[in-house]
C-alpha cells in the first residue's frame, strides 16, 4: 500500500487539492504538515476544495485535517468533492456531513 | 474464545507497523472472501485502534508492539487486538454530544467514535497486564461456487 500524496492547483476562485492513495493514519501523518501549510496559502477570496476521487479510504486522521482546514478558511468556503460511497459513509458516520459541504460523488 | 486464529500479527507500534498491518489484514480478508464493504469497515476499525495504541499506549517507547488476530466466525469476522499499555477501556468512552457548529466538533476521539459505529460487537477485557479488544463484523455470505 503506497504512501498517499496530493496535488494542488490554484485559480483566483478556488484552491483545489487532489488526493491520491489511502488516507489512513500512517499516510495522514506523512501528509499532515505539508497539507496544513497549503491550507495557510488560501487567499481570503478563495474557496478550498479537497477532491477525493483518487482515494477510496479515509481514517479519522483525515477527518481531523478536514475539520482544521474548514475552520481555517471558514466552513462556507470549504468543500469536499468526488467522495466514493465508502468514503462518504465515513464522514456520515462521524457526523461531519452536517457541518462540512460535501459535493458531487466520484464517477463510478 | 477460539483457540485458532486465521491471521495473527505482532505489529510494531509505529507508523510503518500500521501500514504493514493494513496490507497484511487486507490480503487476509481478500483470501477469506470477505465482501468489499465489510473489508473496508474492518480495515478502518483496525487502523483507528492501532493508531490509538501508537499514540497513547506506546507513548514513543521504542520496541513497543501489539498483537492483532483475525478469524472467521459463524456470521462474520472476529478481531482481537491486544496490547500491554496502560489500562484503557475504549468501550467505556461516552459518545460526544452532537456538535452544533464546526467549532464544537472535537478533533480528538473521532477514531473511537468510528470504531463504535463500524463494529457489530465491541468488548473490552483487562487480562493481566494486557488490554484485549474483541470486535465482531457481520459479513455478506460468500456465494457458493457454481456446480460443475
Amino acid at each position: 500500500m503506497s504512501t498517499p500524496r496530493f496535488e494542488v492547483a490554484s485559480s483566483p476562485q478556488v484552491l483545489s487539492v487532489w488526493f491520491h492513495g489511502r488516507l489512513d493514519s500512517a499516510g495522514c501523518a506523512v501528509l499532515n504538515d505539508a497539507l496544513l501549510a497549503q491550507v495557510e496559502q488560501v487567499e481570503p477570496n478563495q474557496q478550498l476544495r479537497f477532491d477525493l476521487a483518487g482515494s477510496d479510504f479515509v481514517a479519522s486522521a483525515f477527518l481531523r485535517l478536514c475539520i482544521l482546514a474548514a475552520r481555517r478558511v471558514g466552513g462556507e468556503r470549504f468543500e469536499l468533492a468526488h467522495l466514493t460511497p465508502l468514503v462518504r459513509e465515513v464522514f456520515v458516520m462521524a457526523g461531519l456531513d452536517s457541518h462540512l459541504r460535501i459535493g458531487g460523488a466520484a464517477a463510478p | 474464545m477460539s483457540a485458532e486464529w486465521g491471521g495473527r500479527w505482532c505489529v510494531p507500534a509505529d507508523h510503518s507497523g500500521l501500514a504493514a498491518l493494513q496490507a497484511q489484514a487486507s490480503a487476509w480478508l481478500a483470501q477469506a472472501g470477505v465482501d468489499a464493504h465489510a473489508t473496508h469497515r474492518i480495515l478502518l476499525a483496525l487502523d483507528e485502534l492501532a493508531a490509538n495504541i501508537v499514540e497513547h499506549a506506546a507513548q514513543g517507547r521504542d520496541g513497543h508492539a501489539f498483537e492483532v488476530c483475525l478469524q472467521q466466525g459463524n456470521d462474520g469476522i472476529e478481531v482481537l487486538v491486544s496490547d500491554n499499555g496502560p489500562t484503557f477501556d475504549p468501550t467505556a468512552q461516552a459518545a460526544p454530544a452532537p456538535a452544533r457548529s464546526l467549532d464544537e466538533i472535537p478533533v480528538g476521539g473521532l477514531g473511537l467514535v468510528l470504531v463504535q459505529r463500524l463494529a457489530d460487537g465491541f468488548e473490552y477485557q483487562r487480562v493481566g497486564r494486557s488490554n484485549r479488544l474483541r470486535l465482531r463484523f457481520r459479513t455478506q455470505p460468500v456465494a457458493a461456487p457454481p456446480a460443475a
